[in-house]
């Protein structure tokens, strides 16, 4: 499966809870459905929490009914006046039967519905006893008939999956509740997820059958209380039944069991469809958030496989990443904090601890860099020439400054010149961590670095250093970094222009070019980085695939495409960001060869 | 052709796996079956005739169907719970008696479009409307009278049976009154409809032997060989002084044939009583341990009743048992009696090999003529 970055599509789902009722066969009992927000035209009065419409506001409980009535019809609903929404009309859903017993009505005919807001996603979650619009009602309404009678296998509860794209997709979970005045002593109900996306809903299938099997313990264990409290007063199945072989106590049974009873009352709990409301809004809510859904905008770049093959190992390695977190709290005093957080860029769990930490204790007052052309225009073309080098190469970079958020901006900027894969960061360390841990580096500025290091050539030390205190507010906002002082040491004599990797210069071309909005400046190294990516491959394969081969032979092949051997360097170090999918893919192939 | 794939398919409800989507149920738009040229064929195997029983919620559909077919005790049908699917049985345990029982819910209608009705009557042999005589049936007669328009115009060839349903309760007077009154009323309603349609009406308990002679009569009418068999009945009792004999399905206690005599109440209960006492004396006595079979080609029994009668039953196939009752002077020549049975199972045995010789001409022939449901036509005697 390939994911890119693309518009993020919200799910579309429809839960409901289903009855098969004595009387009326199977009905729609209560049905919860997200309503997205395109603009933003809903007044903010409406506070982040439940509340039964009509019994708690008036203004609401209109809001909401415009809303379930309207949205669906139009994306820009107009909001007509209180008084001119019929209140009275709501009960009517499309094709609603008159004739609704207890046993199939959730709610009371004066609570329409509940509403939550998701103010942040911008999403309402509404229930009522059906679908107002009519097309979502017959869909619902005929996924209800197949879960609660064709789709069921009596006796046996539990989830199914059935549909197809003229009818949408239905995840059905039927349960049975026991009832005292019931036929059977039970009752069929069922809860079902409709939705339009066929893999969505089958990759949400661990996580909803979790969730509503919760759902269903739940009501099942209230309507067991009752139960078992009715049966104690009024048997269902007296003991002498069976050897009566007149039928003269049917007549009894017959007229007892005939009645029809409200879910509240088979539950015993009055806020039952308040809080069926809250749980399905949590599942749609949660389940929507677990699996993101992304357009595919053309092949995935490199950078998004190893994205995606980081994201799996953080999933797989779960109990890991944790107990590292709970072993760096427990030391915070002895060892760094960010130790641990061997920055692998999707851990990002790690870095908000971080983050936090450090934050607090920053000023605000202190200047970060927001992108690489602000280091560039702040170091001067040429000491940037020369630390960019260092970085596409794969010489360590380390960066000791005063403050954290400095430290960080830093190298979040530099790592853009870098695929995700080749990035190994540790944002902030109180002591020196060797160079096969990180190429990035953010060290206390009380640490020193060790012997080996100054000695070999193989490293970049970006040193920022604070400015004396001033109190030229003007001169501040021009120039941030105003009084800062950024020298960056190396190891080695400055590396000149022409040993430079063909790509920095390419790169540096683009930085520089004040006329380009930075974001097209980011998609531009995007583009270079994966024209580079395409020629790291070839060499991989080159290398992987043939055997020995000599110097002569490498160097013919990256005349072939376009590099020359200052490139090799940065090529080889490439070479260890490419995605292990990509290198298992090549690996079992070159063998066949 | 479609028809063979269709052929192949496992049939029937159990075996099924669980959550599958049921192509027989009809629910949704199935492509294929809009394209089926004769909506009226039948999508089974070997044209196994369907036995549909409706009517209105707790009119008592279930319950039938498991007192008849799963031996279930009349009091335990209180506690079912209401049939929220199509629940089908399979009856197939002899080569003439094989069909399928589709109990409906009450609840829903079937002629909505949301089901493909085709499917669900297309292949069907007859129709049991269950009404409940204890109950109001003004509701049921307007049911009854939609139901057969609709079925009727996807498959005129099915059978309408109307069963008067819980009539334990009421009194002679009461049954009588009721039965004409239902007639009446329904009759009126056909004509009102102008349909050309004969309805069967029976009064029926689950509580005694009504329920299974109305259903032995509704399936009498979807076996094609019942004049053979009756006629070979026919045959055996006068040449052998039998005064009643009967042909019985011994898992259901169904008579699958009897002779021209009048039926008489008590001797049918009498022979579905003999049935149960050699069966459940041989579970006892007779079956080995690692053999479940309590019928078996040896069964025979004879009971001597203190008023003059001899109830006399013998083997036939593995399912079927005849059953006979004689006056005990005339059992005097058991040998003759023997003898003439003899005969009659070989009768029996021949009927049913030429079924199965027509069985392996192409089916799809029959389909194609519309004769599909078998029943049409019977082997010349």
């Amino acid at each position: 499966m390939y994911y890119c970055s693309g518009k993020r599509v919200s799910m579309n789902a429809i839960l409901a809870l289903c009855h098969f009722c004595e009387q009326h066969g199977p009905r729609v009992l209560f049905c919860t459905q997200p309503f997205h927000e395109r603009n933003n035209i809903i007044p903010a009065t409406i506070s982040n929490d439940t509340e039964s419409i009509a019994a708690n506001d008036s203004i609401n409980s209109e809001l909401s009914e415009v809303i379930s009535k309207s949205r669906l019809k139009s994306p820009t609903p107009k909001f007509t006046s209180t008084e001119s929404v019929d209140t009275a009309g709501h009960n009517d859903g499309p094709s609603m039967a008159k004739d609704r017993c207890e046993g199939c009505r959730s709610l009371q005919s004066s609570v329409p519905g509940y509403v939550s807001n998701d103010l942040e996603a911008k999403v309402k979650y509404v229930s009522s006893q059906q679908p107002h619009h009519d097309q979502l009602y017959s869909t619902v309404r005929q996924a209800c008939i197949r879960s609660l009678s064709s789709e069921v296998c009596l006796g046996r509860e539990g989830p199914i999956f059935f549909g197809d794209s003229d009818t949408r997709y239905v995840l059905s979970y039927t349960f049975y509740l026991q009832d005292t005045k019931s036929r059977g002593g039970r009752r069929l109900y069922s809860i079902i997820v409709v939705m339009m996306d066929k893999i969505y809903l089958l990759n949400s299938w661990p996580f909803l059958v979790k969730h509503l099997q919760n759902i269903v313990k739940d009501l099942q264990a209230k309507a067991k209380c009752v139960y078992e409290e009715e049966d104690k007063t009024q048997p269902i199945r007296p003991p002498n039944v069976r050897s009566c072989p007149v039928p003269t106590q049917r007549r009894l049974q017959r007229s007892r069991s005939s009645a029809v009873r409200s879910m509240v009352d088979m539950t015993g709990d009055e806020t039952l469809f308040k809080s069926l409301h809250l749980s399905f809004t949590w599942v749609l809510k949660a389940c929507s958030n677990r699996l993101t859904e992304k357009l595919l905008e053309g092949p995935p770049t490199e950078d998004s496989i190893v994205d995606l093959e980081k994201q799996e190992e953080v999933v797989d390695d779960f109990v890991l990443v944790g107990t590292e977190k709970i072993a760096d709290q427990d030391n915070q005093e002895t060892s760094s904090v960010a130790d641990s957080a061997i920055a692998i860029g999707a851990a990002m769990n790690s870095f908000s601890l971080t983050d936090d930490t450090y934050c607090s204790s920053s000023n605000d007052q202190i200047p970060v860099f927001h992108n690489l052309r602000e280091l560039y225009q702040t170091m001067g073309y040429h000491s940037f020439h020369q630390l960019a080098h260092h970085v596409l190469v794969g010489n360590q970079i380390i960066v000791q400054t005063d403050s954290y958020m400095i430290t960080k901006s830093i190298i979040d900027c530099l790592q853009v010149l870098l695929p995700k894969g080749c990035c190994r960061i540790i944002y902030y360390s109180e002591t020196y961590e060797e160079s096969w841990k990180c190429n990035f580096l953010g060290l206390s500025k009380f640490c020193s670095l060790p012997k080996h290091v100054l000695d070999s050539e193989h490293y970049a030390l970006v040193n920022v250093d604070s400015p004396v205190p001033t109190n030229n507010v003007l001169e501040l906002s021009l120039n941030p970094f105003q009084g800062y002082k950024v020298q960056l040491f190396t190891g080695q004599p400055p590396m000149d222009k022409a040993s430079a990797p063909k790509i920095l210069e390419k790169m540096e071309k683009a930085v520089a070019n004040q006329k380009l909005n930075w974001l097209v400046v980011e998609q531009c190294l995007i583009c270079i980085k994966e024209e580079w990516m395409n020629k790291v491959k070839v060499l991989f394969t080159f290398t992987k695939a043939g055997g020995n081969r000599s110097e002569e032979d490498t160097k013919k092949l990256l005349q072939v495409f376009g590099a020359s051997g200052e490139d090799k360097k940065a090529l080889k170090f490439w070479m260890t960001g490419l995605s292990s999918q990509y290198k298992n893919h090549m690996r079992q192939t070159s063998k066949q060869i | 052709m479609s028809y063979n794939q269709e052929d192949e398919e496992p049939f029937g409800y159990s075996q099924m796996p669980v959550g599958s989507f049921s192509k027989q149920l009809g629910y949704g738009y199935e492509d294929d079956n809009d394209q089926d040229p004769f909506p009226g064929a039948p999508m089974s195997s070997d044209n196994k005739p369907r036995i549909l029983l409706m009517g209105l919620k707790r009119s008592g559909k279930s319950s039938i169907q498991k007192v008849v077919f799963t031996k279930m005790s009349p009091n335990e049908t209180l506690f079912l719970d209401s049939t929220p699917k199509i629940v089908k049985e399979d009856i197939s345990n002899n080569s003439f008696i094989q069909f399928q029982i589709w109990d409906f819910p009450g609840q829903i209608d079937f002629f909505d479009h949301t089901f493909d009705s085709d499917t669900i009557f297309g292949g069907c042999g007859a129709l049991i409307f269950v009404i409940d005589a204890q109950d109001d049936y003004t509701d049921a007669l307007i049911r009854l009278r939609q139901t057969t328009t609709r079925a009727y115009k996807v498959n005129p060839h099915i059978k309408f049976e109307v069963f008067i349903h819980k009539v334990d309760g009421l009194s002679d007077d009461d049954k009588m009154d009721k039965q004409r009154d239902i007639h009446q009323r329904a009759n009126d309603d056909l004509q009102e409809a102008g349909l050309d349609i004969t309805f069967s009406f029976y009064l029926t308990s689950i509580y005694d032997h009504s329920i299974f002679e109305a259903f032995s009569k509704v399936v009498q009418k979807l076996i094609p060989q019942l004049p053979t068999l009756e006629h070979l009945l026919n045959i055996l009792i006068q040449n052998s002084c039998i005064e009643k004999a009967f042909l019985f399905d011994v898992v259901s206690k169904i008579y699958i044939a009897t002779d021209c005599m009048p039926v008489d109440m008590q001797s049918y209960e009498l022979c579905c009583d003999m049935i149960d006492v050699v069966i459940d004396i041989s579970c006892i006595y007779g079956a080995l341990e690692d053999e479940a079979t309590a019928f078996d080609n040896k069964s025979s029994s004879t009971i001597k009743l203190n008023n003059g009668t001899v109830l006399y039953l013998r083997e036939v196939n593995k399912c079927l048992a005849l059953v006979c009752i004689l006056r005990e002077e005339n059992f005097d020549k058991q040998g003759l009696i023997d003898y003439n049975f003899h005969c009659f199972r070989t009768a029996i045995q021949e009927v049913f090999e030429l079924k199965e010789n027509t069985k392996q001409k192409p089916s799809k022939y029959l389909n194609d003529t519309g004769l599909s449901n078998g029943y049409m036509q019977g082997p010349a005697t």
